[in-house]
Formats: C-alpha cells, structure tokens, sequence
C-alpha cells in the first residue's frame, strides 16, 4: 500500500513548510557525540566560557588559564558547555491496526498520520544537522534508513515510507531494543501491540540515556465509531476465527470509558519511565501534531 | 383467496423481521467493546431472503386461488344490463323497448354490458314483484359468470299500479340503484282513471249469448256492477272491440268475448299452443287452454291488458272509449264448462266488470334520479349459493399441483440457504 506520492517531498511541502524554523533541543544533555547544536553532558573546550575548576591530575593541560597560573600561580582550567549532535531515530508502527481507517472510508488512517508526523519531525531534526533515521515494522518485515544528515535525507524517509504495506502485528520491541541509547527514539504507534514489552525495552533505554518519545496515534474513529450496530473484528487478528464482539448502537458509554481509561493509563506509563507522550489524533492537522511533540505538550 | 392473501402480507411482514449480525466493522479498539451477544434482532428497510419470501407467498396465492375456485375466461370482466318488464308488456314491446333503450344508454354504452330482459307477472299490481325477480335473476347470472361484476337493473313499470308498498319493502334488497321506465302511454288511461265512480253495485251483467248453455253467462249470472256491463258472445271473428258495435258510448262497458274465433286485433296462432292459465287482478285461473290466436301487436296502442295467459301474454285488452271503455277477451271456454264460475274465476270477473280504469297508484315516485350505479355481481354470489367449481374444471387440480411444487421448491431454497 502506498500512501504518498511518487516525488515524496513535493507531497508534504505544506507540511515542511509549516514546520520550518522549529527547533527540537533534546530535553536533556547529550553524551559524547560529535559537535552538534544539543547541550552536551561532557564539559569541553568549547568557545563559550562557562566557570574555572582547579586542575586535576589527568586534565587536559591545553585547557589551563596559563595567563592565570601566571599571576596567581595556582593553575585553573577553563571549562564550557559542550554541544553535541543528538541522533533521532524514527521508529513507525506499521501494524495492521495503523491502517485504519481503511483506504475506502476516504479518511486519514492512523499510519498516515504516524508517516506525516514522522516526516515533519524528521524535518525538524534534519534542519539541526542531526542525523535521521527511520525504522518502520509492517508486513513484509523492517524497513530501517540509517541515521544522516546529508540533503535529502528527508525525502528518502518519505521515500520509505511512502512505500510501506501496514499489516502484521507490533514487532517494534525486537528493533528498539537494539538501538543505541545515545540517540532520541521517537516511537510513532497506536499503542495497541504489546505494550508491556514495549515499555520494558524503552525503560531500559531511558535508562541507559536515551531520550524516548512516544507519538501515540489516535484514530477519530476509534474516539467515535461509526453509528449503528456494527460486529467489530481487531485487524490484528484477522486471520484467527475469533467470534466478533457487538458494539451496540447507542450504549457505548462502557468502550468509551474502557478505551479513555487505556489511553490515560499509558500515558501515565510512558511518562513514568521519563519518555516523552503526546496524543495524536488523525483528525488533527499534521503540522499542529509535529509542534505538539516537540514542544512537549502531551497532546495537541 | 382473502385468507391466502393475509397470510402473505403475513409471511412479507416477518421476513421483515430478521434476526441477523450485524455488519462487520474492523476497529483496532475491539478489545475495549464489552462482550455481548453476536447475533441482533434487526429490521430491514427490505425483505431479506427474497427468494424464500417469493416462493412462499406464491405458494399461498396459488394455493387459495385453487381452493377459491378460479376461473379462466376469455374475455375480460364485465357488465349486465338486467332489464326487469312486466310480463304485459311482453305482447307489445314496440311500445315499451324504445323507453327501455333510451333510458339504458348510458349503462349499455358501458363495455362489456349485456342486456337481458326478465319478464315478471304481477308487476302492475305491485312492482315489488321486479324486485325478487331481479334478485333472483341477479344471483343467477352472477353464480353462472363469474366474469360478471356489476349488474345494472332497470325495471319496466306501467305509468300506474295498485299498490308500492311491496316496492318499498324490497327496495333494499337490491344493492344498487335501479332505474325506472315507464312507456309513453299512458295518455288513455290518464282518462280512464278518472273513471273512479264509487256507487254501489246496482246493475246486473248482461251476457248476449246465442249459446243455450253458456258458461260465460252462468259465470256472471248474478254479478253485480256500478256501471251497466254487456258481454257480448258474438261467434264472426272480427267484430268491432271498440265503440264499434254502438254500445260502448255513455257508461256501459262493453265485453267482447267470442264464443267461437277472436275479436278484432287477435292473429290466427299457427299451430295453436296451450296454456295452463289466465290470471287477472291477482288471482289465476288454472286449467288448459287452447290459444288458437294471439293478440295481434300492431295497432294497440291504445290497448291497456287486463287479463294475461300464465306466460304473460294478454289475453284481454280494454281501450277507452270517450268517457267509457269496451274490452276485448280471447279465452276459448269450452260449452257447458264450469271453469269460470269457481273461486279461481274471481280475478277474471272482477276485471272484466270492473270500472274503466282501476284505481291505480303513480308509479312516478319510484326508481332512483340520476345515473344508476350497477351493483356489485359479489354481493349476489355472497348472498347466494355459488359454486366454487373452478372453470375449466382441471383449473383446482392444476393449481394444487402448483402449489406443492412451490412448496417443495421452498424446501430446497430454505435447506440450501441454511446450509450456507
């Protein structure tokens, strides 16, 4: 199934246009890693001055005030913030349940919404000369760009895509966990795989010092259904002779409450774990979901 | 066939009602849709199972066509004119049948309408007797046509009768409008009827017989009139009926009644026919007669019947004549016969010295204004005893047959349905 045209960038030119002039500075310091425009945790030789510090043994002596040793015969070194690049990788749930709702119903599913959010952060990122990478899970396996910073790493992210099938179930768990923890991890997902196995791998990322963010996809109409009695069948278990449930016609006080109840308990999750969430709906304007995650608001 | 139609209607209104799934919606957020029963009672703005419902309903159709008694016919349904006639008028329809088709027009220019004239006696003394006889007729024809819908009545009455009160008795019986028609002629007997002299029965009959033994004159022997009656028993045939013999002017009545041949007016009947009675103001008068004539139609006119055989030809006939009448009989009694002096003989006396013009009612007053509306041929075949016989007869046998092979289709539909 391809979702986007066949020039990827000239299809989101409104969307990069929108999000031009964003700046995403990663929520906290970057370890050692190339210069880059984040703050770094290593305290450097950087051009900004920030404090002196006596010098210690194992210093390094080209960081000495020698003009100060000079004068007061005690040897300080002077130290500076350093900044570094952050590397962010772009990881898409392409699942069978990201494809709703379907191509006939005309709407925006929730992989197309994943795929522009992805691009406009990917923008974003790329704008800071941090490298990009996109991993996207669907059916025919793993689709993984490597990280970049080169022109044209954004319409190669479209690229790929733009040329990905949704189906199968969540295998985000195996390919988060084997990222490097010195790198931003935005998971775009509708949460509804295995979320437990999920939130261990990204806990033990954040742990190691990665920066987690969780772009959680909402359809429209899984916050609404559409009216009447209808026999829902997950997607994700389409091939199973599972019997359906009926979703009554008026009383859906109870789905609405049990999927409310869902989306509350994960973003308490994510947030436990220090993972960014934000709450995307597909009704939502795809620029207006990019400033949400980068801005940190939780939802938009 | 009504039964078989509601129990259609029936069959169409549950597959209206359908107990089904409802259709498949494929939500990622199944899992938070609390368990319930799959299945739904739900209704269609269609008939599901079109193809089941088909078979059934024709099934029932077919089924109570064939127990209704269907029948096939070539042409499709129509009309009957009834024309109900006073059986006096039987003799002289050149005067009534014009009337009859002018006022019939509009219901005969309705397709499909045929006319068919019932002759009923006794109309002149109440027209109440038209009535039954339509009814009678009515469901006839409705039990033996099928095709028959409506059935418009017309009722030939004399422009006077003696009495309505039967008319208006059976009035409603019949259901529909019925049309009356009254033959231009009653100008001589709007005279005669002025002739209602209320006196006391003082003149005695004279009987002019040549006869030694003639039972005419033993008959009136000892009746009594208000107004001077002479029966003549004149033997040539041909002899003047009317003011013709010079006795008919003033108040006496004059009654040619041959012993031998007919008066004036009367044909020679080839070959001569019998009858089995003569009635006159409501009373008949059984036993076999020998008509050798018949009354002659051309030239009466003027003629108003009296006395009628038992098929409703006149056998007697009375013309006015300036302020009276003279009557005309043609009723071959046999010589030394005691046929007219018996009881059954009354009717015949009374019309025969009766004033000129009996005291009538109008006839005005009856029938229904404006266009007749037919009635219904289904009330008669509800009303009577109609056959359910089917036509042609291996119509019920053929539809039968039909009707188990549907149901017999509708196994199959129904299994296989099921098995998908």
């Amino acid at each position: 199934m391809s979702h986007g045209p066949e020039h990827p960038s000239a299809g989101y030119g409104a969307l990069l246009d929108a999000v031009r002039g964003l700046r995403w500075p990663a929520r906290r310091a970057v370890g050692a890693a190339p210069p880059g425009a984040h703050r770094s945790s290593r305290r450097g030789t950087a051009g900004e001055f920030t404090e002196y510090r006596l010098y210690r043994q194992g210093d390094d002596p080209r960081a000495l005030d020698w003009k100060l040793l000079g004068r007061s015969d005690r040897a300080f070194i002077k130290l500076s913030d350093d900044r570094a690049l952050l590397t962010t990788w772009m990881v898409v749930d392409g699942s069978a349940s990201m494809a709703f709702p379907g191509e006939s119903s005309g709407l925006r599913s929730k992989f197309r919404m994943a795929c522009d959010v992805a691009i406009g952060l990917a923008a974003v990122v790329h704008a800071s000369s941090d490298p990009v990478g996109v991993i996207v899970s669907h059916a025919s396996g793993v689709s993984r760009l490597p990280p970049r910073t080169r022109r044209g790493t954004v319409p190669e992210i479209a690229r790929v895509l733009d040329g990905v099938t949704c189906g199968g179930s969540d295998v985000l768990t195996p390919t988060i966990a084997s990222l490097s923890s010195n790198a931003r991890i935005v998971c775009l997902t509708d949460c509804l795989g295995d979320q437990e196995a999920l939130l261990r791998a990204a806990a033990a990322l954040t742990a190691a010092g990665a920066q987690f963010e969780c772009v959680h996809v909402v359809a429209a109409e899984e916050l609404a259904p559409p009216p009447g009695a209808h026999l829902v069948r997950d997607p994700e278990f389409a091939d199973t002779r599972t019997d359906g449930i009926v979703l009554p016609a008026r009383e859906r006080s109870a789905y609405t409450q049990a999927f409310g109840a869902f989306r509350d308990a994960t973003r308490q999750r994510w947030r436990a774990i220090g993972a960014g969430y934000t709450e995307v709906h597909t009704n939502h304007e795809p620029a207006r979901a990019v400033r949400a995650v980068v801005v940190g608001t939780g939802s938009c | 066939m009504g039964a078989a139609i509601v129990a259609a209607l029936a069959i169409a209104a549950l597959h209206l009602l359908s107990v089904r799934q409802p259709p498949t919606l494929w939500l990622p957020t199944a899992r938070f849709v609390e368990p319930g029963d799959a299945r739904a009672v739900a209704r269609r703005p269609r008939p599901n199972d079109l193809l089941l419902l088909a078979v059934r309903i024709a099934a029932l159709l077919v089924a109570g066509a064939a127990l209704a008694g269907a029948r096939c016919h070539a042409g499709g349904p129509g009309g009957v004119h009834l024309v109900v006639a006073d059986s006096t008028f039987r003799v002289d329809s050149a005067a009534w049948w014009p009337a009859v088709a002018a006022a019939s027009r509009p219901v005969a220019a309705d397709a499909g309408n045929a006319v068919q004239v019932v002759w009923s006696a006794g109309l002149r003394t109440d027209p109440g007797a038209a009535l039954v006889t339509a009814q009678r007729e009515a469901s006839r024809i409705a039990a033996l046509d099928a095709a028959v819908e409506r059935i418009a009545l017309t009722v030939v009455l004399p422009s006077e009768v003696r009495s309505t009160r039967g008319w208006q008795v059976w009035r409603n019986t019949w259901p529909g409008d019925v049309r009356v028609v009254r033959p231009e002629r009653s100008g001589a007997r709007d005279v005669a009827t002025g002739d209602r002299t209320s006196g006391r029965a003082t003149f005695a009959v004279t009987v002019r017989s040549p006869l030694a033994d003639d039972p005419v004159m033993a008959a009136f022997a000892g009746v009594r009139t208000e107004r001077p009656v002479v029966i003549t028993r004149d033997s040539l045939n041909g002899i003047g009926e009317s003011g013709e013999s010079g006795e008919s002017g003033g108040d006496t009545i004059v009654v040619h009644w041959p012993w031998s041949g007919a008066p004036r007016g009367w044909q020679l009947r080839t070959p001569a026919d019998s009858i089995g009675g003569v009635a006159a103001m409501e009373v008949a008068l059984v036993a076999p007669f020998v008509r050798a004539y018949r009354r002659d139609t051309v030239g009466t006119a003027a003629d108003w019947p009296i006395l009628w055989w038992a098929d409703g030809e006149a056998a007697a006939v009375e013309r006015i004549v300036g302020g009276g009448c003279s009557r005309a009989i043609y009723l071959p009694v046999a010589q030394g016969s005691d046929q007219l002096q018996g009881t059954a003989a009354t009717g015949l006396r009374t019309a025969l010295t009766a004033p000129c013009g009996t005291a009538l009612v109008s006839t005005e007053t009856l029938g229904d204004s404006g266009v007749a509306r037919p009635a219904a041929a289904d009330q008669f075949r509800r009303a009577g005893s109609v056959s359910v016989r089917s036509e042609p007869w291996w119509l019920t046998p053929f539809l039968l047959v039909v009707a188990i092979a549907l149901l017999l289709v509708e196994q199959v539909v129904r299994r296989r349905e099921v098995a998908s």
